[in-house]
């Protein structure tokens, strides 16, 4: 979310305490052990936030990131504001957001605000002030959620790490991007160390200087390095990278969506198993890799098999999630697929696999009765196993044949050599007649 | 009995000085033991930064309003030795980096040097005046959006002269020029470093 700046500068708090400050409006909603709740009545509060549950979501945000940053104890005072309230309240008219990390309180019209939250945490870390490129950087770096992926061009460092983080948006985009490289590259602890004794000044040279020091190696080659893709690989782009410490899905059937305690789930393992997710009505399964560098899985519903593969989560709402053999090798093992295929408003099925070879064939069981237009998806469609060549004939690519469920599909998925994925898949796409 | 009429001489200078209520004074007679000096003026700052460990070093330059404090006295007729206080806060520096430039925006490189400081009058030229002195330095880092300060401190020589005319009561004004080199290291944040700098100044002076 773009605006979100550090209104935490020595300054503004000195400005804004001389001009008496008024606590931003709103209700005490309660205190938890890591945030104290104020809720403005103009406020949007999303459903399934409102009340102790915004507490809940808060302390649930935290203990996802505490896996990552260890930050210390401490109480953050948390005013969910109208994004009218919000300008005020942040003493800067275009402020999305805000942290007084003097006070450590945030002001801003969503709840949890993954990047304030991290200035927070970094500030209970350890009080001192980073340049804005760092520092913003590290609050752009960690966060689950739907942020699409970007890939960020290169431009000269040098200019982006002098800047206040009211100069432009590089401060903040070229900020997570650098600093998401280095978590990657590096791993979170030994970031931590570099940032916790980097540079306060914003000084071209130093920060170069300061940055070989540490990390042996020079500002230029890893700038570049965090803009530049391995020779022959094509991304999709990057995004945050999430701590993916909560609690994993349970694929038991129904799936109870819970915003404030299960902001997303990690996605478990089913040793040779597949994962069935499918979507409510009008959703779309949304899973992501924990490092935010994976193009990312979405359909109406989506059939993984993801052992062995990077750790990934998915989004909420989700309807259902079982575990069964839905994507098999062979198709005497094939466990039946019981949902529809038809998705004609949200997309098809999405069938993905984790595999080191660059194709793979399998099969899948369609269990439901139905009647479509086969848009994409299998190479072989045919009533039993057998996958006789006269009675099931190979699908021309290009054709749309009619098809009729129950029926086993054969499907051989690509994994792009060139594109930064380790899962082959493909996309089922049946048709309503 | 000399040395309390020298300490109530110089208390009552000082005295004057302070509350501005000595009586006039002619030119040609001697003046008070007590040297009381205040110059303000513009400053030009260029400082070389040069890092340990091979990464390139950086030049800056920049401009600052310069106040110099003096107090001392005059050891000879036309020899004043004072205790010099010059604090020079350089406003949002440039920084020549690599072939590029970059304003270092809401800053202050505030250059403090404290020096004893020799001065001498010519005889021949009784207005002209010339010295140099050697002292400590303090380089303080301030960013004023973000409230970060860092100091270092190091040695500095000066060098000056100026010219002064009397004005009233024992007050005298001129112009002076003063040219400060200072050296100071820094081991915070790594790598350490060393910085050399210059500091120019034209200064306005009220001299007792």
């Amino acid at each position: 979310m773009r605006g979100m700046r550090v209104g935490a500068g020595l300054t503004l708090a000195v400005i804004a305490i001389g001009c008496g400050r008024t606590a931003p409006p709103g209700m005490l909603v309660g205190e938890s052990e890591h945030f104290r709740l104020y809720v403005d009545p103009d406020a949007i509060v999303p459903a399934g936030l409102d009340g102790a549950d915004g507490l809940a979501a808060l302390e649930t945000a935290w203990t996802d990131v505490h896996s990552m940053l260890q930050m210390p104890g401490g109480r953050i005072t948390y005013h969910l504001l109208s994004p009218d309230h919000v300008a005020a309240a942040c003493g800067e008219a275009d402020e999305g957001a805000c942290i007084w990390e003097s006070r450590l309180e945030i002001d801003s019209p969503t709840i949890p605000n993954a990047h304030e939250l991290n200035h927070a945490y970094m500030f209970l870390r350890k009080q001192r002030k980073p340049v804005p490129f760092l520092a913003e950087g590290i609050a752009e770096a960690i966060a689950c959620g739907p942020d699409l992926p970007m890939f960020i061009t290169n431009v000269p460092w040098e200019g982006i790490v002098g800047q206040l983080e009211s100069a432009s948006d590089d401060v903040y985009v070229q900020g997570g991007v650098f600093v998401r490289y280095l978590i990657r590259t590096y791993g979170i602890d030994a970031f931590l160390r570099y940032y916790e004794q980097s540079p306060e000044q914003r000084d071209p040279a130093l920060f170069a200087a300061n940055f070989q020091a540490f990390w042996n190696v020079t500002m230029d080659e890893a700038w570049t390095a965090s803009h530049t893709l391995p020779p022959g690989m094509v991304s999709l782009g990057e995004t945050k990278i999430c701590p993916c410490a909560l609690p994993p899905l349970d694929p038991g059937g129904a799936v109870p969506n819970d915003p404030a305690r299960a902001p997303y789930w990690v996605l478990p393992e089913p040793a040779g198993q597949t994962l069935s997710i499918t979507a409510p009505a009008a959703e779309r399964v949304v899973i992501r890799d924990c490092a935010g560098i994976r193009p990312q899985l979405t359909g109406k519903a989506v059939l993984a098999r993801l052992d062995g593969a990077e750790p990934r989560y998915v989004l909420p709402p989700i309807q259902a999630a079982t575990v069964g053999s839905y994507l098999a090798d062979d198709c005497a093992s094939v466990a039946p697929y019981v949902e529809s295929p038809l998705f004609t408003v949200a997309g098809g099925v999405t069938m993905a696999v984790s595999t080191p070879l660059s194709s793979v064939t399998l099969y899948v069981q369609l269990a439901t009765t139905f009647s479509g237009v086969l848009r994409g998806g299998f190479t072989q469609v045919c009533a039993d196993c057998g996958f006789d060549p006269g009675a099931c004939p190979l699908i021309t690519p290009g054709t749309r044949p009619s098809v009729h469920g129950p029926l086993y599909g054969r499907v051989t998925l690509h994994r792009s050599t060139a594109l930064l994925t380790d899962l082959a898949s493909n996309e089922l796409d049946i048709d309503a007649p | 009995m000399k040395t309390s009429r020298a300490s109530l001489t110089a208390a009552l200078a000082m005295a004057s000085a302070w509350f501005g209520v000595a009586p006039a004074r002619a030119e040609g007679v001697d003046p008070p033991r007590l040297f009381l000096q205040v110059a303000i003026g513009p400053a030009f700052n260029f400082e070389r930064w040069s890092p340990d460990g091979g990464s390139p070093g950086a030049s800056t330059t920049g401009w600052a309003p310069a106040l110099n404090l003096a107090a001392g006295w005059r050891a000879r007729p036309r020899l004043v030795v004072a205790a010099d206080l010059q604090v020079a806060p350089v406003v949002n520096r440039t920084e020549s980096y690599r072939g590029g430039s970059y304003e270092l925006a809401d800053t202050l490189h505030v250059v403090d040097t404290l020096a004893v400081v020799a001065d001498v009058t010519s005889w021949r030229h009784p207005r002209f005046h010339a010295g140099g002195g050697v002292g400590l330095m303090a380089a303080t880092e301030v960013d004023t959006h973000m409230g970060s300060t860092a100091t270092n401190l190091g040695v500095a020589l000066l060098a000056q002269a100026g010219y002064s005319r009397p004005l009233a009561r024992g007050w005298s004004v001129g112009a002076m020029a003063r040219l400060t080199f200072y050296r100071f290291g820094s081991d915070q944040p790594a790598p350490p470093s060393t910085s050399v700098g210059l500091l120019p100044a034209l200064l306005v002076t009220f001299t007792r």
